[in-house]
This record gives C-alpha cells, structure tokens and sequence, in this order.
C-alpha cells in the first residue's frame, strides 16, 4: 500500500517541490525542543530558510521542513507528507523516516542511521543520502539486467557491482522473465546479448531508458586501440567490439579507432543506448561506468577523488619509517590512511607480536593521526572459510586497538570480507570498507571498480582501483593508470603504499601523484560506524567521533585473551619443535642400533628356535 | 608416552647388550649338586592338541634329574589330555600327574596352580603353559637368574610365538611380542629393575609362594595379580631374556579378541583396584608402573581418541587446527619412530628383521595397532556391565590349534 502511495506521488514531486520552495517563510529563529505552533494544519513546528530548528523526538509533518540553508537535527525524527531538507539544508535524523517527498536537496546533507526513504525520499545530485532499506519500494530507480544466455554472464555481474556507486536497485533476470512482467516496474533495462533490433522494439514498448550490449564477435580480432570519449582520447589494449548501425538522429558517445578507421563504441538513439563492446575489458568498463552517470541522470560532481592508503603496517613494522611516510604525505597535505594490523599471528613466535606490547610503534601511529592519517584495520588476513574465527580474532584486534587509544574508522580486506563479519556470531560491524583485490597473475593488484560505492546503513566502499606501489616500475605503471581512470568523472585514485617498501619507492609515487588534480579524500570526514559486541565506534563526518564501550568485561577478556594466546601459541610452538627434533635424534640412535645389530647377525645371541 | 617409549626401548637395546656381553663371558659353572631342586607345574584343561609336544620339551630341560620334577595338572579334562599325561608319567619319573577332580575342578588356572604348589617338593616353582615348549636351557636360566641376586622374588623368561608363519595375525602377534618384551619387559628392568610376570615361563620361589597364600583364584590376569603382590613384599622380578620357551598364539581373530579382552579386563581391574596405592606412594617402583598402566589404558586411549577424531574432522574441512607447529611432521616422526623401535626389537632377535616383517610392521600401525582401542571399549563395557548385573567372571582357556612341525 505504501508503495502504491509513493508511486502515486512520484510525478507530483516536482510540482511540490517548487511550491514548497517558494511558500515557506522565513523562520523567526532558533527554538529548542521546539514545539511552536506555525500556520499548518495541525499546528506543528516548521523552521524557515535559515532557520535552524533543534528538536528532540520532533515530528514534522505534511509540509513541514527545514528550508534551503535550514539545519535540521532531530533525534528519532519523523517527517511525513512533504518534509524534507532544501537545497543546501542539512537534516539529520537518527531513526529518521522520511516518507513520500521527504529527500535532501541537491548539496543537501542527510545523515540518518537506520533510515528508511519511502516514497519519494532521497538525496540529490551532489547530496549525500546513504540509507538502508533502499528496495523495491518505488522510492529508489529500479534497474533490471537482462541477459540471454543461459547463465548470466560475467559483464551482469560486474553491472551490478557498478550500479552500487548509484542510489538505484539492480536485480538480474533472464531475458525470458519479460513475459512474466519482469521489466513492468523497471525505471531502466540493461540488456546484455540483445539484438539491435529486439531491444529497439523493448525501449519503445517499454519507454524507459534501455542500455543493450551487443554480442561481441568472438574471434578474438581487434577493432580498436583507442577511445574517444567526451573531447579525451583514452589508449586501450585490443578492444573487440560488435559494429553499431545507427540512424540519423542518434548521438555517438564514444568511439573506437584502430589508427586508421574509427566506429561507435557507444551511441543513444532516444531511450536506447548501445554499447558495442564487453563489460570484462577494463576500460570498456571504465567508459560504460561513466556513461551510467548519463543513463540513469544522476548527477556527480565531477573530478577524481584520490585516497592513499598505507598498507602491511603491524607491530613488527619499523616506527621510524611510519614517521617518515607520515611527514612525506603530510607535507603534501595529503590525508591517508593506515591500514594496521593490531596483532600479528604468525606460525614463528618471533613474528608473533601485538600492538599493545610494542609502545613505539603506538606513539607512531599517533603521530601519524596528526599528520592527517587515520586508522583502519587491516583484514587482509581474514579467511573467507572460517568466519566466525575471523570476526573473533577481529574483535580481539579492534579491543587491542581499543588499548592503545586507536579506533578503525574502517576495515581495509577483500570483497565479501566485512559481510561475513557483520553475519557471524561475533558480530563485527564496518559501515565503510576500504577494498582490495587478490593478486593477479601479473603480479598486480587493483580494484576494477573505479569509484565509491555504496553499502548498506550509510556506509562506503572505496576500491584500491589503482593498486599498490611495489618498486620503481610498477610506479610508472600506476600512474598510467591512475591518468586512464580519469576517464570516469567521478572516479576514486585509490593507490596502496606498503610499509614495507623502501621510502624511495613511496617518495617517488608520492611525488608525483601530488601533482595530479585529486580531490583527497579524507576518511575523518566521511559519517562511519564500528560496531562489536563490546564497543561502538562512531565518526560523525566532521572529524570527531564517538566511542561507547558497552561492555568492559568483554572487553578486558578479550585482550586477557589475545595475551594468553600469544605465549600459549609460542609454548605449543617451541614444544612441538623440541619434541620433533628429540624424535628425529631417537630415530636416527635407533637406526644406528638395528645397523649394528645387523652387523653383528651371525653371532647375535637370541636365535631362532632350537632344532630337534 | 610418546617419550617415554623411546626412553624404554633404548633401555631394551643396552640390556640386550649387556646379556650378550653376560653369555659372552659366562661364570663357574655349577655342579649338579649345587643346582636347587625345581617343581614345574603345567596346568592342563584339555590340551590333548598340544600337551604331548609340550611334554616332550619338558623331558629335553637341561637340568639335573634328580633336582627337578615334572607336575601335570589336568584339570577335569574331558579329552585325552589325562590319558597322554599319565603316558608321560608311567615313561619317566620325573613327571607327575595330578588329576583334579570336582570339587576342586575346572575352576580356573589359578585354582589349578594352587592345587600343584600344595604337590610340589622342589623349592623353586616354575610355571609354564600347558602349549609352552621350553628351550632346553631355559629352566637353568631362570634358576641362576634367581640365585645371583636374593632380592629377585621372582624370574621372567621370554616367550616367542610358535605359530608366527602361519596366518597375518599371528605375524601381527609375533611382532608385538617381540617388541613387548624388548620393550616393556627389558626397558623397565634396564632403568627401573621391574618387570611383570607373563603368566608362562617364569620362575618364583616356594616359600614366597607360600607367604603370599598362592594365586588369587578371582583374578583375571593371576601373573599381573602376583607382580604387584611380590611388590608389595618388596621383591624384584627379573627379566632374564635367555629363558626362552615356544607357545602357541591365537590363529583366528575370535579367538584372540576373547583372549585379549580376557587380559585387558583383568589389567583393568587390578589398575582400579590398586589405584589408592597412588595416593599412598608405598613401593615407588610399582606405584610408577601403575601410574604408566593407568595412562596407557585410560589417559592415552582418551588422548588417541581425541587425535583420531581431530584428524577425521580436519580431513572433512570441520575443524581447522590453528596452532602454530610442525603437526602434520609430528605425525609422520611418531609413524617412523614406531617402525623403527619396533625394527630395533626385531633386529635383536637374530632372524626377525626381514622384509617382510618390515611390510607387516609398516601395516600393522593402522590396522592391529588400532584394535587396541575397540579392545578397551570392549572390556570397560563389560567391567560397567558386570559390576552392575554382578556378573562373576569365569576363567576361559584359549583355544588351542596343531602345532607346527618342529624344526629339523
């Protein structure tokens, strides 16, 4: 019923919006817990542009809102009807419902933990909504991927996973579900293996914007070694790609030129966008991942947004170094981050150490925070096949952390990793991720997503798209990659610097991607929550934060715990040591026994029996 | 236990080579007149298969006429192991014949024994089985074992297994006698000076006997029974490897879980019986063989349990050992240690290391070994069952199979 509602109200946002905009007066002033009675219809509060209305427990309703410029903080808030936060306002809500018209304006701030939208709630272009329960409920652009094979095929998967940069709900079907009313609710269609023509005949039928890749050819012969997109030219490896018939009136987007003779790579003709090429090639990718900018209208600022993150950091990392690339970056006042891992477990107790034993390298980290760096924990050590013993260990290192005065603002580990801490027993909540790819096997190791995207309860996703500086060669070899990227509006520079590699190698990329044009961005000021069975943890976005320790006992067990398994690790190691190198000595005593008996066979004393 | 049986077999080695260097250098030789008298009992509940060879063995012993005699103990037999026992006796004099009858009959070897020590004139007892076929020496052996040292209560020879060709499990059976012996027996006689009487080829003196009221006819296992006792008195019991006698091993599988369950549940019940003395510390000496038996039967089957079933679930993907160290290394070493200290036993034995001896060893670590855990579930099953129901446990003699044909 309620999306029913909201469907109904969808067209009139617009026309509400305006007249919302225009009708509001200007607030007399602040008020506290503010309960004023305004003209409306029921005598609710409403604050007017400029205005700053601080509630507790506040409810606005049908037609009440905080204006262009307007700040509203409400504690469980509820807005209904037409509320919402103009253009530039900042409305924060914890428990915040906004329901059918309540949204954040474009450049507007809507900060809501456990939010629900309904309706037509959301943020505009520029505005930043990040709100759980983003369904199939006519709030959110419903995006639906067709495809034709019998399984999906890899570029559906990779759509979805770029979609998530957008406040847009993907779902997968096969082309076959059409005659169920698959694409009835549809806001889009991305359609992979269509015929030209087929969907053609879908974007008229269906009259909502139709994204269709063509089959590619599959013998492997190239059509192009370079991309012209948007006044740019952007260098490929071969591309393979299907030709574009299109008609007069239809716009190219990108083209493909092979030196001498150039196509459509991408082209719109109305609502149908073709793409010629596959998703699996990464600059293809990139192009498509832009281009989705387009398709679904949701607006971006543009420019590349940069962020470094300082890798492989542990107790047994050398504090002076850490010194060192915190005073490189902060004087070319780049923020970072610093990837830690609190204790390190290794099979050998001499790389066994945690961090609450190792004083230097806590004052470095430290020293590190003020050089603009911030903390988050290092997951690469999480194993997928053991969940529930990961999210143990990795409450033990947050409360090693905790010991130290360090707090994660996020969780730096593979895909995947920070869903299946959040579902174990030991629950270990990371609302922004910093992700990594697995070494490939040319020895690389990048992203292929090339922006932040957007995970549930407010929180983000940033892709390490460019990679990791492991020497001299692979910095030339980022950087070129870090220009390819450029060719997303709004892509994410995320280079890896690893402590363990000498401070030339991170001088000289330091170096020279502070000469690029980057927006840096900075993990303090991004909103973020961790939460344990122990602790929260929580970054309002503005540089501060919040830590609640809700149960000490837990707490103080668990670094009790990770002492305890330190030295018992290291007892069991060198036992068991011992114990194969006095078996290994027995055995070699014994067969130096059964040699000798062997030797002396003949007038061995203890025979066989005695002949009758 | 892993330690500890390495410990012991090293002990088993040195004291092989201390006998060699003892037969190597023999003392005075005794005259007829300074040999002690000797009453060798054999208890026989129809033995008819074997007792005529075992009789035969007997009148080769290599001792003098007159100082020793030969006591049959049929016991209620209803083949013809009285009528062959009284052949043996009409033959030559030094064999005797005792025939018991009901009310005194077919109660059990102890019963049996107990009978023969009340007939016996010698002033040592020597006890073998009525399958047993002594080497000619091997009574000889045991009494100047016993002479040498006054504080030896009692003497233990060695046993080999007659029938070791004859089928897998005998083999199986053959290899760990060996070992045992060369292990257990030698290795704790070497560091510690104990060892335990085997129940056949062993040596006690009257008068001890007597003192201790003879054999509990409500034991099991009457020679682990008897150990402890000589103990408590604070005798030694020596392992005298040269005494050596052949006996017949169980040829079928049915026939040796009955035997072994026999000898497991009589074990266990002397542990529990004489767990207190623990507590008590009296007779260091047996209070640490205790402590070893009461590992090896309760503490270690729990712990090989436990591995058995980590490796299980560790093969399954279950369970993830995440402790640092070399396990898997470990686990392999513990398989190669095995094989060798076994090798080292056989090796002594001067025939007993060939190839394929070796292969059967190699098997037996994850097959017979392995048994060894069903055999004590077994018995501790029916110890719980027979304290609850107060079942009496009956004695019940193996089975015995034709002998092989001797040598020539």
């Amino acid at each position: 019923m309620r999306a029913d509602v909201a469907r109904f109200l969808k067209p009139l946002f617009p026309a509400v919006l305006v007249v919302a905009v225009c009708c509001t007066p200007i607030a007399p002033g602040p008020a506290d817990a503010a309960e004023r009675t305004a003209p409306g219809e029921d005598g609710l509060p409403e604050t007017g542009t400029g205005a700053r209305a601080e509630a507790e427990g506040a409810r606005t309703v049908a037609g009440k809102h905080a204006e262009n410029g307007a700040r509203a903080e409400v504690d469980v808030a509820q807005t209904v009807g037409d509320g919402h936060a103009g253009t530039g306002a900042r409305a924060k809500a914890e428990d915040a419902r906004t329901a059918a018209g309540g949204h954040a304006e474009y450049g507007a701030r809507a900060e809501v933990d456990v939010a629900q939208t309904v309706g037509d709630g959301h943020a505009g272009s520029g505005g930043a909504t990040p709100a759980e329960s983003l369904g199939r409920d006519g709030l959110t652009p419903d995006v639906l991927i067709l495809y034709h094979s019998p399984e999906p095929p890899p570029g559906a998967a990779i759509m979805e996973s770029l979609l998530t940069h957008f406040r847009v709900t993907a779902r997968t079907a096969h082309a076959s579900a059409l005659d169920d009313g698959a694409a009835n609710d549809a806001d889009f269609i991305i359609h992979f293996g269509a015929d030209p023509e087929a969907a053609a005949a879908l974007a008229r039928a269906r009259n909502v914007p139709h994204m269709a890749f063509l089959p590619v050819p599959d013998d492997g012969t190239p059509a192009g070694i370079l991309i012209r997109y948007r006044n740019a030219e952007y260098p490929a490896a071969a591309v393979s790609a299907a030709r574009i018939g299109i008609g007069t009136g239809a716009e190219t987007i990108a083209r493909l030129s092979d030196g001498r003779d150039e196509r459509p790579l991408i082209a719109r003709d109305g609502n149908l966008w073709l793409v010629g090429a596959d998703l699996t090639h990464e600059l293809i990718r990139w192009l498509v991942a832009d281009v989705l900018h387009d398709f679904l209208g949701e607006w971006h600022p543009e420019g590349a947004y940069g962020l470094i993150v300082i890798e492989n950091v542990s107790p047994l990392t050398d504090p002076d170094h850490l010194r060192r690339l915190a005073d490189l970056l902060g004087g070319h006042r780049i923020p970072f981050a610093v990837a830690v891992e609190p204790v390190r477990r290794s099979q050998a107790p001499s790389e066994r150490a945690s961090i609450a034993g190792s004083p230097d390298l806590a004052d470095a980290l430290r020293y590190m925070a003020e050089a603009g760096g911030t903390l988050v924990l290092d997951g690469s050590r999480i194993d997928p096949e053991d969940p529930e013993e990961s999210a143990r260990r990795t409450a033990r290192d947050i409360a090693a952390l905790q010991e130290i005065g360090g707090h994660p603002a996020a969780l730096y580990a593979a895909d995947g990793m920070a869903e299946s801490l959040a579902a174990a027993d030991e629950r270990v909540f990371f609302s922004n991720v910093i992700a990594y790819s697995a070494f490939r096997t040319d020895g690389t190791r990048h992203s292929g997503v090339p922006y932040a995207l957007l995970r549930g309860a407010g929180g983000r996703a940033f892709p390490e798209s460019v990679g990791a500086a492991g020497g001299d060669a692979a910095v030339s070899s980022l950087l070129a990659r870090a220009g390819a990227l450029r060719i997303v509006r709004d892509a994410l520079i995320g280079v890896g610097l690893d402590a363990s590699q000498p401070y030339e190698t991170a001088a000289g990329l330091v170096g020279q991607i502070a000469r690029e044009p980057l927006y840096w961005t900075d993990l303090r000021y991004i909103a973020w929550r961790v939460e344990t069975g122990f602790l929260r943890l929580s970054g309002r976005g503005d540089g501060t934060m919040d830590a609640v320790i809700t149960d000490r006992g837990r707490l103080e067990e668990l670094r009790k715990r990770e002492r305890q398994t330190i030295r018992f690790e290291s007892v069991t190691y060198y036992s068991s040591w011992t114990l194969v190198l006095v078996v290994a000595a027995f055995i070699a005593l014994f067969m130096l026994f059964i040699v000798i008996a062997q030797m002396r066979r003949n007038r061995r004393l203890f025979m066989e029996r005695e002949l009758e | 236990m892993l330690l500890y049986h390495m410990f012991l077999m090293l002990g088993g080695y040195l004291y092989s080579e201390r006998m060699e260097r003892l037969r190597a250098q023999p003392g005075r030789p005794r005259t007829d007149d300074e040999w002690p008298t000797v009453s060798v009992l054999i208890p026989a509940h129809n033995e008819e298969i074997v007792i005529r060879y075992t009789l035969d063995a007997m009148l080769r012993l290599d001792y003098p006429r007159d100082k020793i005699e030969i006591i049959v103990i049929e016991d209620n037999s209803r083949d013809g192991t009285g009528e062959i026992a009284d052949e043996y006796c009409a033959r030559d004099s030094r064999v005797r014949c005792l025939h018991l009858k009901p009310p005194n009959a077919a109660k059990g070897k102890s019963n049996a024994l107990n009978q023969g020590l009340k007939a016996a004139r010698g002033e040592y007892i020597v006890v073998y089985d009525a399958d047993n076929t002594p080497n000619s020496a091997a009574v000889k052996y045991l009494v100047e074992a016993a002479l040498e040292d006054p504080a030896v209560g009692a003497v233990t020879g060695k046993f080999r297994v007659i029938n070791a060709k004859k089928n897998l499990l005998t083999r199986f059976i053959n290899i760990e006698t060996i070992s045992f012996q060369w292990m257990a027996q030698a290795g704790r006689w070497f560091w510690f000076g104990i060892s335990t009487i085997p129940g056949t080829n062993f040596l006690i003196r009257k008068s001890l006997l007597q003192e201790m009221g003879g054999w509990d006819v409500k034991a099991l296992t009457e020679d682990t029974e008897m150990s402890i006792r000589l103990y408590e008195m604070g005798y030694k019991i020596r392992f005298f490897p040269l005494a050596v006698t052949w006996e017949q091993e169980p040829e079928t599988w049915k026939v040796w879980l009955k035997q072994r369950t026999r000898w497991v549940r009589g074990n266990q019940y002397v542990i529990v019986k004489n767990l207190p003395r623990i507590l008590r510390r009296r007779q260091g000496r047996i209070v640490f063989d205790l402590i070893y038996f009461f590992f090896t039967y309760f503490v270690f089957l729990v712990g090989v349990v436990l591995s058995h079933l980590l490796m299980l679930l560790n093969l399954l993907d279950l369970v993830y050992i995440t402790l640092p160290g070399p396990f898997l290394l470990i686990w392999l070493l513990a398989y190669i240690l095995f094989i060798v200290e076994v090798m080292v036993a056989l090796a002594i034995e001067k025939t007993e290391l060939t190839v394929r001896n070796f292969f059967t060893l190699a098997l037996m670590y994850v097959t017979y070994s392995q048994l060894w855990l069903y055999l004590i579930f077994r018995s501790t099953w029916l110890q719980l069952r027979a304290a609850i129901i107060r079942e009496e446990w009956k004695w019940e003699k193996t089975q015995r199979f034709q002998p092989p044909a001797a040598p020539r």
